[in-house]
């Protein structure tokens, strides 16, 4: 492997130094008035067959989110797509309807939209600004409790809380630069428990919790042990727990509904893109590199498991017979069955990868990607 | 010009009468004029022997126009772009993953780079290092060429050949869908680096049969070579054929010669008089170092025609004088007398109407015009000075002389008789209006006439043939388009990645691939949301434009070569097209520009257009404004002309409405042929005014001559169709024979320019036949009222005879 020249990910501490170079330079980059973040999404015939991310049941339609903003819903399992009119023509990474009226959709630009209406409308929260703002002011919020509490504390314990406030005073110095950098940071993945309570995470260690549908933001950083500041690439709920996937390898449990988080032993230094399960404790993470690991005690011990492919897993589901569905890179998906043994491999004919993946009214398997949406017979899966 | 030349008629015909200065000239010194021209055919023979034939890509495009500007301008910043050349090596057994294939394919990467024209830096294909595949690791993103260093053509490593070409993109691209063949993309310089000439194209095509198709093709291997060079290449082979079409037009011409004049002299020595003119013209090309492009090969036989047509005037002219009994001298003399101011007219017209296609700025039309004018300027001395010198020696045969004494004592003439009832009230009215419904015809059909290229491939070959076979399968198993857009985006300096700049352009790749016609549309955005996901461990989810301009711009150092130049200011936009059909070519430059009003600023401006369809589209613009320029200046020229010589705008009329008829119906045949108005075809209507033009002035001049001589219009029209009429139908007829055969021809270019000249030789006569003497019916209103200036115009001696024969002819109609 002499000839493979590696070149290192453009990881966390070349984008600080990246931005701090960039504050001198600018300092608050007004958003244009032609920005994606307040221009509508542009109509088009070729919506459902580009880049598409996310894919949802929402009552009896089916909902696509993608790049430029697109949203579509479909009343006939894929046949037809009706695009609806969005606010902002940023990529949208994911949605997640709580019932056939409420959903949340997140994207790029830190963008979040709600729809009140089972996607047939959608109305924009929060843009990155406003998520870094948040963030800002969370972390001045801690920093000066954690000032009140060093000048009221004894001295013994004025020494830890001192390095308390360094590593603070680090992610302060985060969230300012991400300020000066302006809205870049998308967010990757949403959950919602209700009509009121969700959250979602993304970039550098995003994480925000609404109680109010989205009206409102807190940054919830504190609540999850990030120091790193790694993407938070997936939220997924496994029968009552939720689930965090994360940059290199790194997971993360909650058992309270998000309030707080545990660090789970990994079993992969490398990063997951998402979790899946079943109630009965069986936890499937993917990611990069055709890696997938399965636990069947909700992620306390895990066991590799055989996909057969060496390309990246974006997204997956569980069908009703325990079969998981894992979906990548070049177009690949990977049947497991409802022990983790590896049924079978597929191939798309254009080789471009798949993001999303759920099963259709019609035993069929639907996915999105880079060449937008696609259906599969669910049959027939072989290597 | 000579003054002789313009002055009208009745001047003219006074100084006829006396021996006219030219006629002293060139008759008084007859072994001169024929020894002189002897010598200087000589000269221009060996001078075309030397002639070769020449393409350029850039004669082809109208370079003053602001998008070749924009392209001419940036071409060094974009590489590749132009013209390029695709050589497919197809296993047509198993797949490309075998140490044999691969082999092969090596080989020809490498001959085709030592071919001389091949921009080498620019080569592509798996065997080139530049192309590479790349993938995510947990240590980040891991590349390296196609081919690796270690190949070696073990199954093992033809395996991991098989992974790299999955994870470089390159299928469909490089590598065709089904892994059954693998593609070359060899880019071409302008100039040989080698002899700093232009490229040969048909040396360059020569090299790839040669190099490439004959030693690489076996029964396992099959090569398809498609591009711009190659058609070129092609359509020189194919037309180096016109040599034997031209035989057969000969051949026809002078058994068609000979059962008209009865006389083998009167046949040879016309035909031997237009194959100097053609000598001379290709000389003369040669002289002032032109080349002879595919696409003007068929004015040589144009010259050939005209020159016939010329030619077939004046024997008639000298039969006709020989039957009154003049000696061989006598009568070629008073031939020229009575033929040389109008044939010099016709001519001066036709050259003059030719170079008016100067006005289109694409070399390639310009060089056909000045052929094409010189061509016809030689004519003057070929046909209308040497031809009668050379019939002063040899005479008319006496079986000629008998046949057309005959005829004109005791022919029928039933045909005459019947056209020449056409100058009457009725019958003209009729004419009119069927002259009218053929023009509404002509108009209403003429509307689905389209602007460049109908078919896919390259329509100048036939559908059939190797090139578009080759093209086609290369369009069924590749996914990247031949017909390639490009939009090129200029910045300042420095600013090619900034978020702004791709949010624009990424704005305008989506409004692009909206458009029918348009496949995809790719530039620097999609190389910089590919490293985007990169970046982030591959995740699809990052696909996007980040805000994040340090990471934009290390985005854009990782793209590909050629995504943008070399100080960031300029990023082409590549739009792969289904095809270049003019529709589509429009609807993309309408997008392009309605996009550039809307969003050009300080810090971005959208320029058209490079690429194949750029400057196609370019052209086409260039063209469709020019057809109606071109027709324009060149009836406008012709009609001064005639106007200039006639001194009547109702004659110019007469003359130049049949020609307007069958321009309108060359349109509308065009439009019905499915052949689009294109560099190629542009001039084929304009040399069909031309041609038309010379019937029309030789038959009004003579009808002139008669009416000035007191007759009423129908018998001097009978008279005018038994002598110059009859030679213009038999022209038109022998030349529409002749251009007819070249329907057979391999080349569908020149079949559709056999088509259509035909239709204008042909329709042409008709006009000048029929329509002219319906038209000087109606426009020409008391020709008895306009009388010759008879007072002085008292005959002279050598007239006399002539003056009473028509007085007998007179009486007989």
């Amino acid at each position: 492997m002499k000839h493979i020249k590696k070149i290192p990910t453009q990881g966390r501490s070349g984008f600080k130094a990246a931005s701090l170079s960039l504050a001198l330079l600018l300092a608050h980059t007004p958003v244009m008035a032609q920005d994606a973040l307040n221009e509508n999404a542009v109509a088009s015939e070729r919506a459902s067959t580009s880049l598409l991310m996310d894919l949802d049941r929402v009552g009896s339609n089916l909902i696509a989110v993608g790049e430029r903003g697109h949203i579509l819903l479909s009343g006939d399992q894929t046949q037809s797509w009706q695009q609806v009119p969005v606010p902002v023509r940023v990529t949208l990474t994911a949605s997640y309807f709580v019932d056939d009226q409420y959903g949340w959709a997140v994207g790029h630009d830190g963008v979040v939209l709600r729809t009140l209406d089972g996607g047939r409308s959608w109305q924009k929260l929060l843009d990155g600004n406003q998520a870094n703002q948040i963030g800002l002011e969370r972390a001045k919020q801690l920093m000066e409790a954690l000032e009140r509490r060093i000048a009221d504390a004894t001295e013994q314990e004025q020494g830890d809380l001192e390095l308390e406030l360094e590593s603070l005073t680090f992610l302060w110095e985060d969230a300012e630069s991400f300020v000066t950098e302006g809205p870049s940071r998308p967010f990757l993945d949403l959950w919602f428990k209700d009509r009121n309570e969700g959250f979602i995470v993304g970039a550098f260690g995003l994480i925000l919790h609404t109680r109010d549908g989205g009206n409102s933001w807190e940054a919830w950083f504190d609540h999850l042990d990030n120091p790193d500041n790694f993407h938070l690439n997936a939220i997924r709920q496994v029968g009552d727990r939720l689930y965090l996937a994360a940059e290199a390898g790194t997971l993360y449990r909650s058992d309270d509904w998000g309030q707080s988080w545990e660090l789970l032993d990994s079993p992969y230094e490398g990063s997951f893109f998402g979790v899946v399960g079943s109630d009965d404790g069986r936890v499937i993470a993917y990611g990069l590199r055709g890696n997938a690991y399965q636990s069947n005690d909700w992620g306390d011990q895990w066991a590799a498991l055989d996909t057969g492919v060496d390309t990246g897993l974006y997204g997956a589901t569980m069908l009703d017979n325990g079969t998981v569905v894992l979906v990548g890179d070049a177009g690949m998906s990977v049947f497991l069955d409802a022990d983790g043994n590896r049924i079978g491999n597929r191939q798309t004919r254009q080789r471009l990868p798949l993001s999303s993946v759920i099963a259709g009214d019609n035993k069929e398997l639907l996915t999105v990607g880079l060449t937008g949406v696609q259906s599969a017979p669910l049959v027939g899966g072989s290597d | 010009m000579n003054n002789a030349v313009t002055p009208s008629f009745n001047a003219t015909r006074s100084a006829a009468r006396t021996e006219p200065l030219l006629e002293r000239f060139f008759f008084r010194n007859r072994p001169v004029v024929i020894v002189l021209m002897l010598l200087a055919t000589l000269f221009f023979a060996f001078q075309a022997s030397k002639i070769k034939p020449d393409a350029s890509f850039e004669k082809m495009i109208p370079t003053f126009h602001p998008y070749i500007a924009n392209y001419l301008d940036h071409k060094d910043d974009l590489q590749g772009v132009g013209n390029a050349i695709r050589i497919s090596v197809e296993a047509t057994e198993g797949d490309i993953f075998t140490a044999e294939f691969q082999d092969t394919l090596r080989q020809v990467h490498d001959e085709v780079f030592y071919i001389p024209g091949v921009n080498r830096s620019a080569l592509k294909s798996i065997w080139a290092s530049a192309v590479r595949w790349r993938e995510v690791t947990e240590e980040g993103l891991a590349g390296g060429p196609v081919i690796a260093d270690s190949y070696d053509g073990s199954p093992r490593e033809l395996e991991r050949l098989r992974a790299n070409v999955l994870k470089s993109g390159q299928v469909g691209a490089l590598v065709a869908n089904n892994f059954k063949s693998a593609v070359i993309y060899a880019p071409l310089m302008a100039l040989n680096p080698e002899t700093g000439e232009p490229i040969d194209y048909q040396v360059f095509s020569d090299q790839l049969e040669q190099l490439i198709r004959d030693k690489y093709q076996t029964e396992t291997i099959k090569i398809h070579i498609t591009g711009f060079a190659k058609v070129v290449g092609d359509l020189i082979d194919g037309a180096s054929q016109v040599a034997i079409f031209f035989a057969v037009a000969l051949g026809i011409t002078l058994v068609l010669l000979y059962a008209y004049s009865r006389c083998l002299r009167s046949s040879v020595v016309p035909l031997v008089c237009s194959v100097i003119a053609v000598i001379w013209q290709l000389g003369l090309l040669k002289t002032l170092g032109f080349g002879l492009d595919p696409y003007s090969m068929l004015v040589p036989f144009l010259v050939f025609a005209i020159g016939v047509s010329h030619g077939v005037q004046i024997i008639n002219a000298i039969a006709h004088e020989s039957a009154t009994g003049a000696g061989k001298e006598l009568a070629a003399r008073r031939a020229f007398r009575t033929l040389y101011i109008p044939g010099i007219i016709a001519l001066v017209s036709d050259g003059v109407g030719f170079a008016t296609l100067m006005v289109i700025k694409i070399e390639v039309i310009q060089d056909l015009a000045v052929a094409a004018s010189m061509g016809v300027a030689v004519i003057i001395l070929t046909n209308l000075i040497l031809l009668p010198v050379l019939m002063s020696y040899t005479g008319v045969s006496g079986a000629s002389v008998r046949k057309q004494q005959y005829a004109e004592e005791h022919g029928k003439h039933p045909v005459w008789r019947f056209l020449s009832g056409f100058t009457q009230r009725p019958q003209a009215l009729v004419l009119i209006v069927i002259a009218l419904g053929l023009s509404a015809l002509g108009l209403h059909q003429s509307q689905g006439l389209k602007i460049g290229d109908l078919d896919a491939g390259a329509p100048e070959l036939r559908p059939d043939s190797r090139y578009n076979l080759d093209n086609a399968f290369i369009s069924a198993n590749y996914s990247t388009s031949t017909d390639i857009f490009v939009v090129m985006v200029q910045t300042p300096k420095d600013k090619c990645s900034a978020y702004h700049t791709l949010d624009v352009v990424d704005q305008l790749q989506w409004r692009l691939q909206q458009l029918p016609g348009v496949q995809s549309a790719r530039s620097l955005v999609n190389h910089t949301k590919q490293t985007m996901a990169g970046f982030n461990e591959g995740n699809i989810k990052w696909m996007g434009l980040n805000r994040n301009q340090a990471l934009l711009d290390q985005a854009s150092i990782r793209s590909t070569p050629g995504s943008f130049n070399a100080d960031c200011s300029l990023m082409p936009v590549f739009v792969y097209l289904n095809d270049h059909k003019a529709a589509t070519l429009e609807s993309v430059v309408a997008e392009v520009e309605a996009f550039a009003a809307e969003f050009n600023s300080d810090s971005i401006t959208f320029k058209l257009a490079a690429g194949n369809a750029g400057i196609e589209a370019a052209t086409n613009i260039v063209i469709e404004k020019a057809q109606y320029e071109m027709l324009i200046w060149v009836y406008a020229v012709v009609g001064l002309l005639c106007l200039a010589t006639f001194r009547s705008v109702r004659i110019v009329l007469c003359i130049l409405l049949p020609l307007a008829l069958t321009s309108l119906l060359c349109q509308a045949l065009m439009a019905k042929l499915g052949i689009g108005v294109k560099v190629a075809t542009l001039p084929v209507i304009a040399l069909g005014v031309g041609i038309g033009v010379d019937y029309g002035i030789y038959i009004y001049s003579k009808l002139q001559t008669y009416l000035n001589e007191g007759m009423s219009l129908k018998a001097a029209y009978f008279n005018t169709l038994k002598t110059t009429g009859k030679a213009v139908a038999f022209t038109g007829l022998t030349l529409g024979i002749g251009v007819g055969t070249w329907v057979l021809s391999p080349i569908k270019f020149q079949a559709d320019m056999g088509i259509l000249l035909t239709f204008m030789f042909v329709w042409n006569m008709i006009g000048a036949l029929v329509f002219l003497p319906a038209l000087a019916s109606i426009l020409i209103k008391k020709p008895a009222s306009n009388p010759a200036p008879v007072s002085s115009s008292a005959p002279q001696p050598a007239d006399h005879q002539e003056s009473s024969q028509f007085e007998e002819q007179r009486h007989a109609v």
